[in-house]
């Protein structure tokens, strides 16, 4: 498969990059390419211009920092750094795709990971048999039909619910300077517009976590059919600080899932009920039955929503009782 | 709008080559069809089976995937910059000897994979090798002579290297 005809621009600074990004207006953002490159190779959205982030000093390197944007998988799973401050990061990393993938897919990459449907990850001819898909070619959601004026397409990212767990904030930079934003509020339930928080010509720059990310003990738990290769077909992150003493109370805590929306999503009201409690398999268990009642998986991926909804519960439950000390 | 073709400088097992392509144009495209060769195999073609793996600057990556644009200047070795002059680099004989391929499409992709773990872990165990092939697919020999073959070339590297007094590994001699 050819990618069709594109011109691919390589800015080596900041402000080349905004440059780039004002003059192509109709441009994707080039991270490790895993994803992107596939969609374009299937005709999905293809823009006539691509700017590349892999030649900013900024994204990527040691001195960028250890959650630079465009720092690989593979270096986020095998960084010491990370191993000390924020471990569940590298274990959730080490779980995406596969040791190919994830040694040019991103951090960023992941983060902006395209929305996936059964009716929009396929290839021109299917589409074209099957009259699309609001997200390409068609003008009507063929998941939800009514109103079918919104894309829920699926958010597959692993990172992340991982990120929110721990409370990170995405640090954003533009022509007018870097600003932050939680990583809780940067997407929008729209499968399509996908990001509530970046403006025309923003990139994400890095993930800061707050100070007392060391703190904070984070497990997460995916869904997905083979060990290897396959998206999240539907995943929890659960963060607990304890009061005092590990496996003890809980003084704070975080809860997140993503591939079961167009969004990774956090649920404050599941986190707060389990704020002054210590972590038991009855609390697991009414966690994983919240979870449940709150996810709406859509018909638009390989397993079934019915499942995908049920092993919510299970996840979840995993999760919390991973957080435990003993575990 | 036009998309003109562009010379692209590369470096493919050691030698500079100058070839014209597309931007949009991938390194497998190119690799097979402007530098002429053809070890790397063309399968998904969206990064799943692993039969167009090459390495850049010494690390695995799917070719398929990487816009040869993004890789001008930088050391790229195929499977044919796997061997020495005429003879089969070790891995390679491994291979042959424990019968690792039957149709030989994955062949390139695995060698080169197993090629990157070699150099980082000179012994590895079974799960070690089988996480590093994770993203290689084979569909017809199975994966166990695979495993066989990068154990057997593991094994006879150390006992070389130990004859010679030599480090074992690309992280011991750095």
């Amino acid at each position: 498969m050819r990618i069709p005809d594109l011109a691919l621009h390589r800015p080596g600074s900041l402000d080349e990059a905004f440059e780039a990004t004002a003059a192509h207006p109709d441009h994707d953002l080039l991270g490790g390419g895993t994803d992107l490159l596939c969609n374009y190779k299937w005709r999905l959205n293809v823009r006539p211009h691509v700017i590349s982030l892999r030649h900013l000093p900024e994204l990527q390197g040691e001195a960028a920092g250890p959650l630079a944007a465009g720092r690989t998988l593979h270096e986020l799973e095998h960084c010491p750094v990370l191993a000390q401050l924020c471990p569940e990061l590298s274990r959730a990393a080490a779980q995406i795709a596969t040791p190919l993938i994830r040694r040019t897919a991103t951090l960023g990459g992941n983060l902006h990971l395209d929305t996936r449907c059964w009716h929009f990850n396929q290839t021109a001819e299917w589409r074209l048999a099957h009259d699309s898909c609001l997200k390409a070619e068609a003008d009507q959601c063929r998941v939800q039909p009514v109103p079918g004026d919104v894309c829920v397409a699926t958010y597959s990212g692993d990172l992340a619910p991982v990120l929110m767990a721990y409370g990170a904030e995405a640090v954003l930079v533009g022509p007018d300077g870097e600003r932050r934003v939680p990583l809780s509020e940067y997407y929008a339930l729209d499968g399509i517009r996908r990001f509530a928080e970046r403006k025309p010509g923003e990139l994400m720059l890095r993930l800061d976590l707050p100070q007392d990310a060391g703190d904070w003990t984070v497990r997460y738990q995916k869904l997905r059919l083979r060990e290897t290769f396959d998206f999240p077909e539907g995943g929890v992150a659960v963060g607990v600080r304890w009061a005092d003493q590990p496996g003890g109370e809980i003084a704070e805590a975080r809860v997140a899932s993503t591939a079961y929306d167009s969004v990774p999503r956090v649920h404050p009201d599941l986190a707060e009920r389990l704020v002054g409690r210590q972590i038991q398999e009855d609390v697991a268990e009414e966690l994983g039955a919240s979870l449940r009642e709150e996810v709406r998986p859509m018909k638009n991926t390989s397993m079934s929503p019915a499942y995908r909804k049920k092993m919510a519960r299970v996840l979840a439950k995993r999760a919390l009782l991973a957080c435990l000390p003993s575990s | 709008m036009s998309f003109s073709r562009r010379i692209l400088r590369l470096h493919v097992n050691g030698q500079p080559r100058e070839v014209l392509a597309r931007d949009a144009d991938t390194l497998l495209d190119v690799l097979r069809e402007e530098v002429e060769l053809t070890g790397t195999k063309r399968g998904c073609d969206l990064g799943t089976c692993g039969c167009c793996t090459v390495q850049i600057d010494g690390e695995p990556v799917l070719s398929c995937l990487t816009l040869a644009a993004e890789v001008e200047g930088k050391q790229i070795t195929t499977v044919e910059g796997l061997r020495d002059g005429e003879r089969f680099a070790p891995l390679q004989e491994a291979w042959a000897e424990a019968g690792a391929s039957q149709c030989g499409f994955c062949t390139p992709g695995f060698l080169l994979a197993a090629d990157r773990l070699l150099r980082d872990n000179a012994s590895p165990s079974r799960d070690e090798i089988r996480e590093a092939l994770a993203g290689n697919l084979c569909r017809c020999t199975g994966y166990v002579k695979i495993i066989d073959a990068v154990e057997r070339c593991a094994a006879e590297h150390r006992t070389f290297c130990a004859e010679r007094g030599r480090p074992s590994t690309v992280s011991e001699q750095v």
